[in-house]
């Protein structure tokens, strides 16, 4: 598979070598452009898998770059970052066309996370209902998940967590992007809030003598996938 | 209050001293003008009995009788009566005898009940023995004591009654400023800065007062707001250098074999540094929510659903702790505020009564209707409570009591509470639970 191509739209040069640097050390191929109007045309040229825009931009803004190009049907999903941490911001942002809304200062693995659920949606099937990972199933209709055989009594929040994590297997998930999907929230819910969830859930997955499906990546977040 | 305060307003004072000093005025200047208009009746009348007694006793002694007759058809107020030596009636009116007045030319009052009116009587012995007494009608003199003392009582009433609704009136306006200007006064007292003294712009002292005093709060308000805007402004500008710290002990971390004794402070190091990060993150969203740039967020919400999320998440949490968490969410009309941030505050409020109550204890959620029809969400613990000193303190920034020092936390929490409370305008109250600790968001229905 070619390296996934990434446009960065971002004025603030700092900011921008760091996303360069990162993105490209992960094996991306990165673009980087300062100018919302050259970003604007770039990006509808529909070469880039993702697009990772800055909401503040001399000339052209981000938000209206990425409704610019929702409205020509360009589907190359959009990462806005900001450095406006409000919730309207953030409402705003993925309302204009924005697939998922970044707050500067922001640790670039929570970013390349974001980046890489960003490239998987655009290839999997996100209607699907049934999920098959490894022995783990997981029906969205009859919300019966399974795993080997083995019937597991998950509560809906954790239908949610598994099914976010399933979709996105052996993708990093951070605790942030867990709590915004299945809870829908975006403040910052303490510590170990989703550490406790996780553990709960993982408690039904986890079997003795099973191989461990529910990874802890130290510092950024979780992993659904075979052992690293 | 308008009615026990205002006797103590100046211009109620000023106006009732004005009121007395114009009574006495007006008690003077009838009193001199009765005085001197009576004086002048009374000599008036003395001067024709004097005259009436020189003419009568310059007649002839027999024509006398006759001359008195003819005098009394003259003039009925003046009637004379002619008397022998020894007393008896000889001619004219006998209503006053020799025995009632005497005969030394000095004019006297006389009073007497049934259809008498009062007289003023002269009497004198004539040369040839007789004595003649004249008098004359002096009602007019009584007539006028009861005009002047009538006006007196009519004036007096009316300027008592005319006092007193002038004060009312002239005080009622600056007792209404002064209420106003205590109500934004309490306000402020509260916590909210940007409240300003009313003006009236009469530029009359009160409201130079207040303009002083409005002037005060500014100055007031703008070291407050530098002083927050101070903290602000280092969280926001830490943060990003914070967070490259924050990559780079990450990086280290991975440059290190698995069983490395510096992975465990590496690590140490970033949650450290995490922890700052929220920190720093919380500090700033306070400032979001009290800059109320959320307005736009309001809506109506059914604050049971938020409830019923917020127990979800917190369950395992509960679990783990092994403290009970109880649920009870009673059918209540909706309200009108922002779900997120009221998920927030609910969170964060289950979040602290986690924190501080034992293993073993019992966290109480609940969303009652209270008797004033106020929709309140309640978080009850067993917890070791907050004391009574430190009940106000603990919605102000970093605050954290004595006694749970020692559970984790920035002391951040309750002040967003506040924060989001201050923002619907909710009421957010601490009490004893006696033991633990109680905590009230009481959310105003407006549906």
């Amino acid at each position: 598979m070619p390296a996934a191509r990434i446009l960065t739209i971002e004025d603030d040069d700092t900011t921008a070598a760091e996303i360069v640097r990162d993105l490209a050390a992960r094996g991306f191929e990165v673009e980087r452009t300062g100018d919302g109007a050259e970003g604007l045309r770039l990006a509808s040229t529909g070469r880039y898998d993702v697009i990772t825009l800055d909401r503040m931009l001399p000339g052209v803004d981000g938000l209206t770059i990425a409704s610019t190009l929702k409205d020509k049907g360009i589907d190359t999903p959009i990462l806005m970052i900001s450095a406006l941490n409000d919730v309207d911001e953030r409402v705003r942002g993925l309302r204009a066309g924005g697939d998922d809304y970044l707050t500067k200062p922001f640790v670039l693995d929570e970013m390349a996370a974001r980046i890489e659920v960003l490239l998987r949606r655009r290839r999997a099937d996100a209607d699907r209902l049934l999920l098959r990972y490894a022995d783990l199933e997981l029906d969205l209709v009859a919300h019966a998940a399974r795993r080997g055989g083995r019937d597991l009594r998950l509560f809906p929040k954790e239908v949610k967590l598994l099914e976010m994590f399933m979709r996105n297997s052996e993708q990093i998930l951070t605790r942030s992007m867990i709590f915004e999907t299945v809870w829908g929230y975006s403040f910052d819910p303490g510590t170990n809030l989703i550490d406790v969830h996780i553990r709960a859930l993982r408690k039904k997955l986890e079997a003795p003598g099973l191989p461990l499906l529910l990874h802890t990546v130290r510092g950024v977040g979780y992993r659904l996938g075979a052992e690293a | 209050m308008l009615k026990h305060n205002i006797w103590r307003t100046t211009t109620f004072r000023l106006t009732i001293a004005f009121g007395a000093v114009f009574a006495v005025g007006i008690v003077l200047l009838l009193g001199l003008v009765y005085l001197q208009t009576a004086g002048y009746l009374t000599r008036r009348v003395d001067h024709i009995l004097v005259a009436e007694l020189d003419a009568f006793s310059r007649s002839r002694p027999e024509a006398l009788p006759q001359v008195l007759k003819q005098a009394a058809s003259r003039d009925p107020l003046s009637t004379s009566g002619l008397f022998s030596a020894t007393g008896e009636l000889v001619a004219g009116d006998g209503r006053l005898t020799p025995a009632d007045v005497p005969q030394d030319g000095v004019v006297r009052e006389f009073r007497r009940s049934g259809g008498f009116a009062p007289q003023r009587a002269l009497g004198e012995r004539l040369p040839w023995g007789e004595i003649l007494i004249v008098h004359r009608d002096s009602s007019q003199l009584v007539e006028l004591r009861r005009i002047v003392l009538q006006a007196l009582v009519w004036s007096g009433a009316s300027i008592t009654v005319l006092g007193l609704a002038l004060a009312v009136l002239l005080s009622a306006r600056p007792l209404e400023r002064i209420r106003a200007m205590r109500g934004a006064s309490e306000a402020i007292v509260a916590g909210d800065l940007a409240v300003r003294l009313p003006l009236d712009g009469s530029r009359d002292e009160l409201d130079e007062l207040a303009r002083i005093v409005n002037a005060m709060m500014d100055e007031v308000e703008r070291l407050i707001t530098q002083a927050r805007t101070v903290g602000e402004g280092v969280a926001h500008e830490l943060r990003t250098p914070l967070t490259r710290l924050r990559a780079t002990l990450d990086h280290a971390t991975q440059g290190l074999a698995p069983g490395d004794p510096r992975n465990a402070l590496l690590e140490a190091c970033v949650a450290e540094t995490d922890s700052v990060l929220a920190r720093f993150r919380a500090l700033l969203r306070i400032a979001a929510v009290e800059a109320r740039s959320r307005r736009s967020g309001i809506e109506r919400v059914s604050l049971g659903a938020i409830v019923e999320q917020v127990a979800e998440l917190y369950a395992p949490l509960a679990v783990e702790r092994d403290v009970a968490l109880e649920v009870s969410i009673a059918l209540v009309p909706d309200v009108r505020a922002d779900a997120e941030l009221m998920f927030e505050a609910l969170s964060n409020l289950v979040d602290n009564a986690l924190k501080f109550t034992p293993a073993g204890g019992t966290v109480r959620l609940s969303l009652i209707a209270d008797v004033a029809g106020l929709v309140v969400v309640e978080v009850r613990d067993d917890g070791p409570g907050i004391p009574q000193d430190e009940r106000p303190l603990v919605t102000k920034r970093f605050y954290r009591s004595r006694s749970t020092s020692v559970a984790p936390g920035h002391g951040l929490g309750l002040s967003l509470v506040a924060a989001v409370a201050d923002l619907h305008g909710f009421a957010l109250t601490i009490e004893d639970a006696e033991p633990g600790t109680v905590v009230r968001l009481a959310c105003g229905v407006q549906v």
